[in-house]
């Protein structure tokens, strides 16, 4: 009875271990794309983090036009919440056309950098920056203290922060794109057949496994092997967080670049807004470390942050520069990648892939099974 | 990994000093003082730190400290802070490996009109 049973156990063992493709090394470098969801700790920079009243404040002051200085948009109008806080334009539509496109606002928690260029270090300083931005939201300190004062979130403020009428203006500006950072904080991409997936493997339940899709699990062996995307898509979310070339033009016009990187390190290192500075609530400054400590270097000019991949299937367009209109483009993209283009040197890793139609197809369907975001609300 | 410690025990009478400190680390130049490294598990793309013990009392008056991808042709986003603690050992902090792969630490000390460069590889999964 015993014998027939581990032998039947076997059969079930061996077969589900044929529909896993993976080998050792490569479940191995799976694991390190997980758990998820991350542990969820506040930030110390930002005395609200994590306070269900500023939460609230945040969310009904995120889609408010009363944050622009003439009501014309809000962060909504960019960051929808139905196309996954992003933009289906290419490059944001604010009061001008902008360099760049609107990312979505997922898993932003502890970030040591935001932005495409990296120019703030917390969430709340890359909250802030649109609120007194010329060509997006357009207020000064003393308008948003004044808008806020007359509408109808006076009294939550107040709840929140106390005395509004006592506050510098800057303070005001700052509260403000603290609650609006509480609020995105709380913005997470679910778990996706991948994250189940992932799990198995760590459980060593290779049947459970077994059930990701075969072309989404060789699209896996690529972004691991062939396709040298684990390089810079480390980790959870898929990032390492910091600034590479990917090979996109970063031309805006025919006389106008986009510096990326190298102008987002000027602006953190002029701005009062960072985890060095008096704003941040944390007495010991943790992660001043970051502004502090980082280096400059021609080498920045023309690089980008690396985004997250978790739900990327639903924020097209993709690039700094909304460029790429589909998963299959930015495939093809890496795949025919042209080295004569790219600006920054050194990066010695992209060169052309050559994939072949069914690889192509298949890392397309692994990078779907990172998630489609629902509509919010 | 043994071997190694028993020719730099062999090498050195300064070594005894040392035991204990880390792995061995070596430098290419003839007459460089026995030098160890102690790094516990390094994240990627997360801060970390580590130690450097240059044995016997030899009196270093400079030390650097770099690394770099030789694969990739680049260093660290950041610069590392060092701590002298006194009788030759120094912590490394804000070390920042942001992408997997092999990394080369490079530790330079000055003694007198000498430089003596060491160098440490890691291999970051
Ligand atoms: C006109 C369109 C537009 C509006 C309005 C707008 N944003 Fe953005 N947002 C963008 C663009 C474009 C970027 C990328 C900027 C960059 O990297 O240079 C961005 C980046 C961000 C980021 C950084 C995300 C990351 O992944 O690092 C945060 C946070 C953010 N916006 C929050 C807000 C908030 C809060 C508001 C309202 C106060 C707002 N945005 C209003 C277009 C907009
Ligand atoms: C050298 C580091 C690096 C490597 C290797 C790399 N990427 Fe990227 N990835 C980036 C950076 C940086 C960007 C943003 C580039 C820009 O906007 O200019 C990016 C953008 C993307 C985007 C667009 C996301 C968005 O929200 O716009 C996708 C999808 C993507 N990469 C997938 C991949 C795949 C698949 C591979 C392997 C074939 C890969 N990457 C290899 C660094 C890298």
């Amino acid at each position: 009875m015993i014998a027939r049973f581990s032998v039947a156990m076997l059969v079930l063992v061996g077969s589900a271990r044929a529909d896993v493709l993976l080998s050792d090394n490569e479940i191995a470098q799976t694991l390190a794309f997980g758990p998820w969801p991350p542990q969820a700790t506040p930030d110390p920079s930002n005395r609200v983090s994590g306070d269900t009243k500023a939460i609230a404040l945040g969310r009904a002051l995120f889609d408010d036009p009363v944050l622009s200085v003439d009501g014309a948009m809000s962060c909504a109008t960019c960051h929808d919440p139905q196309t996954a806080f992003a933009s289906r334009q290419t490059r944001a539509m604010g009061r001008e056309i902008l360099a760049r496109n609107t990312p979505a606002l997922f898993n932003l928690r502890g970030l040591r950098w935001y932005g495409w260029g990296g120019d703030s270090d917390s969430l709340w300083a890359a909250s802030l920056l649109p609120l007194i931005s010329d060509v997006e939201m357009g207020h000064s300190a003393e308008s948003l203290k004044n808008a806020v004062r007359e509408s109808a979130h006076a009294p939550d403020y107040q709840t929140v922060f106390g005395d509004l009428l006592n506050q510098s203006p800057q303070t005001v500006l700052v509260n403000i794109a603290k609650v609006l950072a509480a609020y995105q904080e709380t913005l997470a991409t679910p778990r996706t057949s991948f994250d189940d997936f992932r799990d198995a493997l760590e459980r060593g339940d290779l049947e459970d496994a077994g059930q990701f899709p075969q072309a989404a699990q060789r699209g896996l062996q690529l972004f691991l092997g062939q396709g040298n995307c684990s390089f810079c898509h480390t980790g959870p979310s898929f990032s390492n967080n910091e600034f590479h070339d990917a090979g996109v033009p970063y031309f805006l016009s025919d006389t106008e670049v986009d510096p990326g990187r190298f102008d987002g390190l000027k602006a953190l290192l002029t701005s009062p807004y960072t985890l060095a500075g008096d704003w941040s609530d944390d007495p010991e400054r943790r992660g001043k470390w970051v502004s502090q400590n980082v280096r400059q270097s021609h080498a920045d000019f023309g690089t980008f942050r690396t985004p997250s991949l978790r739900g990327v299937a639903a924020t097209a367009p993709y690039m700094h520069d909304g460029s790429i209109a589909d998963l299959d483009g930015v495939v093809r993209h890496y795949n025919d990648i042209n080295l004569e283009r790219m600006h920054a040197d050194g990066e010695a890793i992209l060169r052309p892939l050559e994939l072949d139609e069914q690889q192509i197809s298949d890392l397309v369907s692994f990078l779907e099974t990172l998630g489609a975001i629902k509509p919010f609300k | 990994m043994i071997l190694a410690a028993i020719v730099s025990l062999a090498s050195s009478v300064s070594a005894d000093a040392c035991s204990g400190y880390g792995e061995p680390v070596v430098s290419e130049l003839q007459g460089a003082p026995d030098a160890y490294v102690i790094v516990n598990d390094v994240p990627l793309s997360q801060p970390f730190s580590l130690r450097f013990t240059v044995c016997g009392e030899v009196p270093v008056t400079g030390i650097q400290v770099d690394a770099m991808m030789p694969a990739h042709q680049h260093g660290m986003n950041y610069d590392p802070s060092v701590t002298d603690l006194g009788l030759g050992v120094f912590d490394v902090h804000g070390m920042l490996f942001h992408m997997p792969g092999i990394w080369e630490v490079r530790f330079d000390i000055t003694v007198g009109d000498l430089t003596f460069p060491y160098i440490h590889r890691i291999t970051l999964r």
